[in-house]
Parts: C-alpha cells; structure tokens; sequence
C-alpha cells in the first residue's frame, strides 16, 4: 500500500494530477442534504489531492461546506437527511465510498485520525480519558494487553504534553482544561500512528495561547509519525505559517487551490483576494479591516452563474458570471482557479491593494 | 490515604458536598430493614408464619390488652402470626418486584438503546409498540395473562416485566437521540468504534442515571401493582404469605381485627413511600442540572 504511494514520482504534465500517486484522492465529490423547500448542495463535485507527508489546508467561511466535505469522504455524515451523491474517495487503492461499514471501521482511527473542532464536546464526559485513548488502540489492535494498552496510553499522552501522564488517565474530561483536551484528542487521533490526520478547526474553540501551544503539539506528532494533514480552518494565517498547499472552498465548492505561497502571492479567485483583503497588516498604513460585501448564497436556490458573482466586484455587469458557472481549471502547475476571468485577478488584487 | 485527605478538605469548603437529609436516612434504613428481613433464613421467627391455630383466631397485638407477647403483632382470622407473615411476605413481594423491574429494565433499556441508535423503521415498529404497550390498562393486561397462565411467581415477573418495558425503552430512545447529535459520539464513529462499542461504553453510561433514578419509582410502582394483585387473589397463592393477600384476607374484620389489615398495609406504604424517597433524593444527587440551585 505505502509501496504505491512512495512509488517514485511519475510526470503528468497533461493532467492536473500531481506528481506523485496521492495518498488520499476525493473525486467530485457531492453531497446534499434534503431541505424543505428543496435540496441544498453543500459539497458539489469537490475534488482534491492529499500526497503522503504534506500538510493540506482547506480555507473557507462557515458554511462553505469544509466539514461536510471531509466528514462525507469518511462517510461520517449522518445519511439521511445527508445523501452522498456522488464521488470517489481513493485511500490505499480502495474507494472508501464502496467499501463496507465493516472495513470502513478499520480505516477510521487506524488509517485516518480525525481530531474535532470543539475539545469540550468531542471527549465523553462519563469516561475517563484513559478509557478514552484505550477505546481507540482497541478496537484496532485486538491482540493488545490491557498493561500494553495502559502502557502505550500513558505514552501517548506524554507525547502530547500532558504532564503526569500516568495519573491523569485516570481523570475525567472536566479535570481537564480546554487546551488539556484538545493534546487529548490529538493522542486518541494519533493512537494508532495513522497515516492520514484530519483536523477540523482544531484550535477554533480555544484562545489564543492555548492555539499555539496546541498547533505546536500538532504540529510535533504529525513530524514524528510524518501524517499527511488535512486541516480544516477559517483562519489564513495559520494556513500560511503551516500549509503546504490549500484549497479554498466557497459555497461548497473549491474555488481555488495550489500551493500555499502562489496562494498568497499570486491569488487567482477573486474570492481568495477578498479573504486575503480582509487579514490585518503589520506594515504600511493604519486601514479599517476589508470585508467581503454581502453574505454567502442560499445554497438551495443557487443560480446558474458563479456562485461568487452576486459578491464580487469583477464581476460587475459581465454576463457570463451570471450565467455560467466557471469550472476549475488549472491556470498554473498544480495551480487551479474558478473563474472565468482568472487572468485579471492579478491587476484586481494590486488595485484592492492586497499585493 | 490522600483521597480521605482530598475529601475531608473539600467538605471544609463551599463547594462541600450536601448531607443526606433525614428522609433519604430513614428511606435507607427502612429500605435495609424490609430487605434483610426478606431474605435472611427464617429460622428464627417465634412463629411459623403458615401455621394455622384455629384456636388463636385474631390475638391482638403483644401491646394491647390480651395480647400475646409471643405474637406481638397479633393473630389472623386463621390464627396466623402477623408479624411471621409480614417478614415472609416481604421475601415473596421483593423476589418479584426486583426480578421484574431487572427484567424490564434489561428489555427496555435494549429496546431503547436499538431504537433511539439505528432509528429509521427499527424505531418505527418498537416505537409503535411501546405506544400500544402503554396505551394497554396494565392492571387488564396482567389480569388477563395470569388468568390464562396461572398466577405462580415466575409467570407474575414474566407479566409485570412484559408490561413495563415500554417506559424504558422510550426513555431510554429519548437519551439516546439526544446523545445521538453529541460530537463525542462523532467522534468515536471517526476512531472506528463499532456499533456496539458506541451502544455500551458511549451510550449506556450516559443513560445510566436516569436508569438508576426511575428505577427506584419504577420498584415502588410495582410492589403496588403485585400488592393490588395479590390483593385480588391473582398475586402470590396460598399458602406464601403475601402482603397483598393479608390485607385482602382481613378487610371483612376491619372493626373486629384492625391489625390484620392495617399492620401489612402500614408496612406497604412504608416501603413504597422509601423508595419514592429514595428516589427523589437520588435524582437531586445524580442530576447535574439540579445541582446548581
């Protein structure tokens, strides 16, 4: 399996796959949720790429579809009111959405991590984190001891920085402070040395301090293990500091997405260029803070055109952005936009003042 | 060593943990009472409680004039120690309370576990059951069953079980589609917990309390329920002394021979008035939502 990943790097120049077999591949992938009054596409036809050991970021506001799209490539989401319509999942050779509730089991937790966006909610009050942490060794390594399962529990939660490890097992999700919970739930995530880690908006829920010691934990056991990350934030300058790659999401769909510094240097969606816009500057002039004009679109009366037309400025009175929708085409190597007018970001970006 | 510390520290401060009240105290202890009094070998009552001394028709109680030290709660119509029958009958009415409420318990906490977990049609047809079950008057229920099947003891369990699942389980159904939508729940899907690692060591212990809570009134309704059918002679059958039995043997002597009646049913509303008692106090203790006020 890992042989295939590591398979040594094979050009396509044709295509916009990248240079290496991915590791984990979604397809066009959609998902819709049955609303009343219609049906609401909360991912629509995403696709990406993770490679082995690198770090994806997915950027997007709330409602852009960024949980949906992760939680249904590991068929979390709850089915109904959801229903995956569409879409390949590609992990180790398999379409995790063809395989079977049994030996998807195997894959959650052992192959994939997920860490959750609330610390607070996501540990069970009524167990003890050493319950916890033994669930999850567990239920994949069945021929584990219980002294080896305590053994490696202990170990797991030194990794992450909790002092004392040994006696905070013992300790329910209350004993334990925001920022305790989330190095918790990245030693559950982390258990089973997964080779793919998904973080969903791990830091959101804690403040400030507390988000860089836990990034740095994160960040620590993702460099021991080497896990491909998926994280999952509304924040750009984490994405910056830690992404190689990201891909941004708007109303469900990926907008755009390329390696981080062409993200940020050479944006090619105006959407990008208005979430750029709106991050605080440390140089230059004393500026109120942008925002992007008017709130995201109902997704259940969605129109014809660009999802991002309604808000954006390029667009104005061109008629193609009302009437068509851009599909995502590459604009550079490995460098991909949403817009029908993806050479003009740049100029736009300069006159926004955001290069 | 240091948790006796820890405690006696927190007990000095306001955060101190409350004292049982009174109440709570003497529910226990009558609770302990009519329990070991049940189950403890009977070998040393003064008097067999089913021996019939036609001769000793309605003795009153020790206390009262011309009563009988050696039967100091007094005599039946059949010249039977009241005190001997009220310790043996409790042991008939605890057997059968208990096992039917574990019985019940066991049926509708599975039933709701299931139910509230896969939802969809599953939930459906229980859910529809549990209406018919409830919608069913328990007391025709029971009476129609023992009347067909014969009134012995496991027959009662079966029957008082089968008619008080439904409440479980649509408690329990209840618990879990809250529970249901918690993220901790989410995530043990995302560690591959399998369907019965969520049901029993995610689900269960969340419901537990409120298990244990109703339980205690879940106890109390049905020493009621077998009082009243042993009462009206589909309970426990001669010659097991039962509680309901003696009232019912005794309610044409009430003027005659009040003891016979009154001193069972005292012990009755004893009983049942605990574990309702009990029942309160452990649903302020175990509620965290109660605990603020």
């Amino acid at each position: 399996m890992l042989g295939a990943v590591i398979g040594g790097p094979q050009q396509h120049e044709t295509n916009r796959k990248a240079e290496l077999t991915p590791l984990l591949s979604v397809q066009s992938l959609t998902t819709e949720f049955a609303v009343e009054g219609g049906v609401l596409r909360a991912v629509d036809s995403v696709s990406f790429d993770l490679q082995a050991g690198e770090l994806l970021g997915v950027v997007g506001e709330s409602g852009s579809g960024k949980s949906v799209t992760v939680l249904s490539a590991l068929r979390l989401i709850p089915q109904p009111p959801a229903r995956i319509r569409s879409g390949e999942v590609w992990f180790g050779g398999q379409d995790l959405l063809k395989l079977s509730e049994r030996e998807l089991k195997k894959i959650r937790g052992r192959d994939i991590g997920m860490i959750f966006q609330d610390p607070m909610t996501s540990l069970n009050p009524v167990l003890s984190i050493g319950q916890q942490i033994a669930e999850v060794l567990e239920a994949h390594n069945p021929e584990l001891s219980r002294s080896d399962v305590t053994e490696r529990s202990v170990e797991l939660l030194a990794s992450v920085g909790v002092p004392d490890a040994k006696s905070r097992l013992k300790q329910y999700p209350h004993e334990f402070s925001g920022g305790m919970r989330q190095r918790a739930m990245i030693a559950i995530a982390m258990a089973n040395t997964p080779s793919v880690l998904i973080a969903d908006e791990p830091t959101t829920a804690l403040d400030v301090t507390i988000q860089a010691q836990v990034l740095d934990v994160l960040e620590r056991s993702r460099s021991q293990s080497g896990a491909a990350t998926i994280l999952i934030t509304h924040d750009l300058g984490l994405i910056a500091e830690m992404a190689d790659r990201v891909v941004v999401m708007y109303a469900g769909r990926v907008v755009e997405s390329g390696p981080t510094d062409e993200i940020f240097n050479s944006p090619q969606h105006p959407y990008t260029v208005g979430l750029l816009g709106s991050l605080p500057k440390l140089e230059g002039e004393i500026q109120r803070l942008v925002s992007i004009d008017g709130t995201p679109p109902d997704l259940v009366a969605l129109g014809a055109g660009c999802p991002f037309a309604e808000r954006c400025a390029m667009a104005d009175s061109r008629s193609i952005c009302n009437d068509e929708r851009p599909a995502l085409e590459l604009v550079a190597d490995s460098h991909a936009s949403a817009c029908h007018f993806s050479n003009e970001v740049q100029g736009f970006a300069r006159k926004e003042g955001v290069l | 060593m240091v948790e006796r510390q820890t405690r006696s520290q927190s007990s000095s401060t306001s955060v101190a943990r409350k004292r049982w009240p009174l109440t709570a105290l003497a529910s226990g202890v009558v609770l302990l009472f009519v329990v070991l009094m049940a189950f403890w070998p009977h070998g040393w009552l003064p008097n067999d409680p089913i021996q019939i001394e036609p001769a000793l028709r309605f003795l009153p109680p020790g206390f009262m004039e011309g009563g009988d030290p050696q039967y100091w709660l007094g005599t039946d119509v059949l010249g039977r120690d009241i005190f001997g029958q009220m310790i043996a009958g409790a042991r008939a009415s605890l057997l059968i309370v208990v096992s039917a409420a574990l019985l019940s318990l066991i049926i509708g906490v599975a039933a709701g576990l299931v139910a509230g977990h896969f939802g969809g049609r599953i939930d459906s047809v229980m859910m529809r059951l549990v209406d018919v079950q409830l919608a069913f008057p328990v007391l025709v229920l029971i009476i129609a069953v023992v009347a067909v099947f014969g009134p012995s003891i496991p027959n009662l369990i079966l029957v008082l079980a089968l008619a008080s699942w439904a409440t479980y389980a649509r408690l329990v159904r209840g618990l879990v589609l809250s529970l249901k939508e918690q993220e901790y729940i989410d995530a043990a899907w995302a560690s591959g917990a399998s369907h019965g690692a969520v049901l029993i060591r995610h689900y269960l212990p969340n419901v537990a309390t409120s298990i244990v809570i109703f339980t205690t009134f879940e106890l109390a309704r049905l020493l009621l329920v077998e009082a009243a059918l042993s009462f009206l002679g589909l309970g426990v059958q001669p010659p097991t002394p039962s509680w309901g039995r003696m009232i019912s043997e005794a309610r044409n002597y009430l003027f005659e021979a009040w003891w016979a009646s009154a001193l069972p049913g005292a012990l009755i509303v004893a009983t049942v008035l605990a574990f309702n008692l009990l029942g309160d106090e452990f649903r302020d203790r175990l509620d965290p939502h109660r605990d603020k006020a």
